[in-house]
């Protein structure tokens, strides 16, 4: 909870903390006075009717769109702007995407080992045996050798987080990664989201799997019109929300 | 004449478009394919209108042909100062090959209707061939291997080609020194007559005189051959560049005509007689490349019927 | 035919410097296109003029404008270029505003997921474009660039205008003696169209090895 200590100071034991996070697309607010912070191992599910301002959320926390005022903060420090040492930062905190988003031209491995071994952190040989183990960990170990076009939507998805693992990253943004997929594969990414969440995975999640939500979640952070409107645990949210938004959003998921 | 016109505003528009491109600094427009002033006031046409019409001329597929037309179809250059090249001033073609085709139409027709089609060397056998043209008058060297496939009424000029060189050159004495060296020519005529005066020369072929004049002075090449008339007309008043006294190979000119129609060859070499004869042709010359080339003074041809 | 088996050499040696001309020139089309394709989706302005100014101050001038200015222009103010170079310049300058225009639309069909996903994972902006981007774009760019090196080829006849004697100047010197100009310039074509059919080939086939479902 804020005390009065330093506004500017962070949160204890904060992996990233947003404040005051304000951004416009042209002349839509997407997001508005947006605090957040994301506590080292714990999983923090973002939840909200589409349009609620997610998904920008989470990729402004990598930065992959600025922000117009308002600060993110990365272990106690104002994330880079720019150049190396924001391609630095970025290497730290993983990204799983709703469309994949693979490099086609690449087989699964070389999906996998292409940050690690540009970025100078593991050697060739090194980052492949890593890769293959990582890709055992998602049982996709016969599928090493092909290319995303010869691969199923979930199969893709697994590759894709066993993407953001290689980097060893410090906390991984998830953002709905099983919004693409046909329902029978569904359960194969969030099996794996669940595990990595169990062994203690920072990571924030956006997505519409309440099934996660309930099992793995620590916190649920529910957004309406770019702001949190509410943040609590997920038994509490999810059996007694407070704001009529969320009620009727429960409401509308719910008896689907 | 239209497509001289229209011809001569490209020409000159690109020349403009660049000069401008290369900054004002001085890069002369002329090389890029405008006209040397030495050539601004070439008009035969005070010749042609005192150019003689045939009389009694006989029938024949092309005659008749050219006669229920109406006007001649030539085809030739229009990048050889003194020869055929487009009058910046009047915009036609000007030249002794210019007036030479006037006047053909003139004597075919009783008017210097001429319908100028542009060819290169390489493409006025197969222009004659397929009859796009009546005849090509475009110093035409009449050689045995072209006279297999077209007929040639001539010589009507024989001309001899001169060689320039850097001024302060020594080591291009005779035709032999051009041997192994760059020489610029215009491909065609010129180009013939080096090979055959010296095998071994490298021709470094331009489209223009211009061009091969600018290839001089600017060391590009080591010498440029050209027929007398227009290398005189460059070099000569050059202070940069030489004209040497080498002369080499006689380069006979003739009105190439289509294959087939040995009536209408007839008709072309009567032409080629009555103006040698009458004094047009020795006006012609004066008016044209001879206001340039003042140190060769070619005869009128006198050609034996029959050739 | 006496006249065609000698003048074979020098056809043979026209083919060839048509191929020293337009390889080096379509290479050097390569380096200079891709590299202002960049600056043209740079998101830097400076460099977005720099490239606009390029593609459209070159392609909007006829190539044989360029030439003759390389050639005839560039001694005016001290620098002599030997031909073959200046034309290689002229080609590769002329054929790069092309690639560049090939490159840049190759890009922009690129995924933007794709290159958000390699800028997320850490990779540096260099990285991004050489392992990503452009291995991805250059797929759908193939047969556009392959198009644009079969203009190369045929544009490198200009050259015969500016004192080099490729494939089309071997031909007229050819046609001057033989006086053929059916047989001559049948030859140029059936050059020229051999040369094309070989790079229309080497593209498919490439097409074909970088398809991505393997």
């Amino acid at each position: 909870m804020m005390t009065n200590m330093s506004e500017r100071s962070p949160s204890q034991g904060a992996v990233i903390e947003l404040k005051d996070v304000e951004k416009s697309f042209g002349a839509t607010k997407v997001l508005t006075g947006v605090n957040l912070s994301i506590a080292k191992g714990e999983t923090v599910v973002i939840l909200g009717p589409s349009g609620s301002g997610k998904s920008t959320l989470l990729r402004t926390t990598n930065r992959l769109e600025p922000i117009d005022s308002g600060e993110i903060w990365y272990h106690g420090k104002p994330i880079p702007r720019e150049g190396r040492e924001l391609a630095a930062y970025r290497a730290e905190v993983g990204m799983v995407f709703q469309q994949f988003n693979l490099y086609p031209h690449k087989t699964a491995v070389q999906n996998i080992t292409l940050a690690p071994v540009k970025r100078g952190k593991q050697k060739p040989e090194e980052a492949r045996a890593r890769a293959l183990r990582l890709l055992a960990d998602v049982n996709l170990s016969e599928h090493a050798n092909k290319r995303p076009g010869a691969l199923s939507g979930g199969q893709q998805q697994r590759v894709a987080i066993a993407r953001a693992m290689a980097m060893d990253p410090e906390v991984i943004l998830f953002d709905e990664p099983t919004s693409a997929l046909d329902p029978e594969m569904i359960q194969e990414v969030v099996h794996v989201m669940k595990r990595l969440s169990a062994d203690g995975m920072t990571m924030a999640v956006v997505t519409h799997e309440i099934g996660f939500a309930r099992e793995s979640a620590d916190r649920i952070v529910f957004m309406d019109e770019g702001r949190i409107i509410e943040e609590s645990d997920p038994e509490s949210f999810f059996t007694n929300p407070r704001t009529e938004r969320a009620q009727e959003f429960l409401g509308k998921i719910l008896n689907h | 004449m239209n497509y001289s016109r229209r011809k001569f505003f490209v020409t000159s528009s690109t020349a403009a478009a660049a000069f401008v491109l290369a900054g004002c600094r001085g890069i002369n427009p002329e090389r890029l394919g405008g006209q040397a002033d030495g050539f601004a006031n070439v008009d035969q046409s005070g010749v042609v209108a005192q150019g003689p019409i045939g009389k009694n001329l006989p029938s024949s597929p092309i005659l008749d042909e050219v006669r229920g037309r109406g006007f001649l179809r030539c085809s030739g250059t229009d990048t050889l100062p003194g020869f055929s090249q487009t009058n910046p001033v009047t915009g036609k073609l000007a030249g002794f090959d210019a007036g030479m085709a006037e006047l053909f139409a003139k004597y075919l027709l009783g008017k210097p209707a001429v319908n100028f089609v542009k060819s290169g060397a390489d493409t006025r056998e197969a222009f004659l061939q397929n009859r796009t043209v009546d005849a090509t008058i475009s110093t035409y060297t009449i050689t045995e291997n072209r006279e297999r496939i077209v007929n040639f009424a001539g010589p009507y000029l024989t001309v001899t080609s001169g060689v320039a060189v850097q001024l302060g050159e020594t080591g291009i004495a005779s035709s032999a020194d051009l041997a192994g060296r760059e020489v610029a020519v215009q491909p065609g005529a010129a180009e013939e007559a080096l090979l055959r005066e010296v095998p071994n020369a490298v021709p470094v072929r331009f489209e223009e005189s211009s061009q091969c004049f600018a290839a001089l002075q600017q060391q590009r090449v080591e010498a440029w051959v050209a027929n007398t008339a227009i290398i005189t007309s460059r070099a000569g008043t050059d202070s940069r560049t030489t004209v040497t006294d080498i002369r080499f190979g006689e380069s006979p000119f003739g009105i190439g005509l289509p294959k087939g129609d040995d009536t209408y060859k007839t008709v072309a070499t009567e032409f080629i007689n009555t103006i040698a004869e009458d004094g047009t042709w020795q006006k012609l010359w004066d008016e044209t490349a001879g206001l340039v080339d003042r140190t060769t003074n070619p005869e009128p041809p006198a050609i034996p019927m029959g050739r | 035919m006496d006249d065609l088996l000698k003048a074979l050499p020098g056809l043979l040696e026209g083919l060839g410097v048509t191929l020293y001309l337009s390889i080096p020139a379509f290479l050097l089309a390569m380096v200079l296109g891709s590299m202002m394709a960049i600056f043209r989706v740079s998101r830097v302005r400076s460099l977005e003029v720099l490239g606009t100014l390029y593609v459209e101050g070159v392609r909007n001038s006829p190539l044989l404008l360029i030439l003759l200015l390389l050639v005839f222009g560039l001694p005016d103010v001290g620098i002599l270029l030997p031909l073959e170079l200046a034309v290689i310049i002229g080609l590769g300058l002329y054929s790069g505003t092309f690639v560049c225009e090939a490159v840049r639309s190759g890009i922009n069909g690129v995924d933007v997921g794709m290159v958000e996903a390699a800028r997320a994972s850490g990779l540096t902006t260099r990285h991004v474009i050489s392992e990503v981007l452009l291995p991805v774009a250059l797929r759908t760019m193939i047969p556009p660039l392959a198009t644009v090196f079969i203009t190369t080829v045929l544009s490198s006849a200009l050259a015969a205008a500016v004192g080099v004697t490729e494939l089309t100047g071997a031909t007229r010197v050819y046609n001057l003696v033989a006086a053929q100009p059916f047989v001559a310039f049948g030859i140029a074509a059936a050059g020229y169209l051999l040369i094309n059919l070989l790079i229309g080939w080497a593209s498919a086939k490439s097409e074909r090895l970088l398809r991505f479902n393997q």
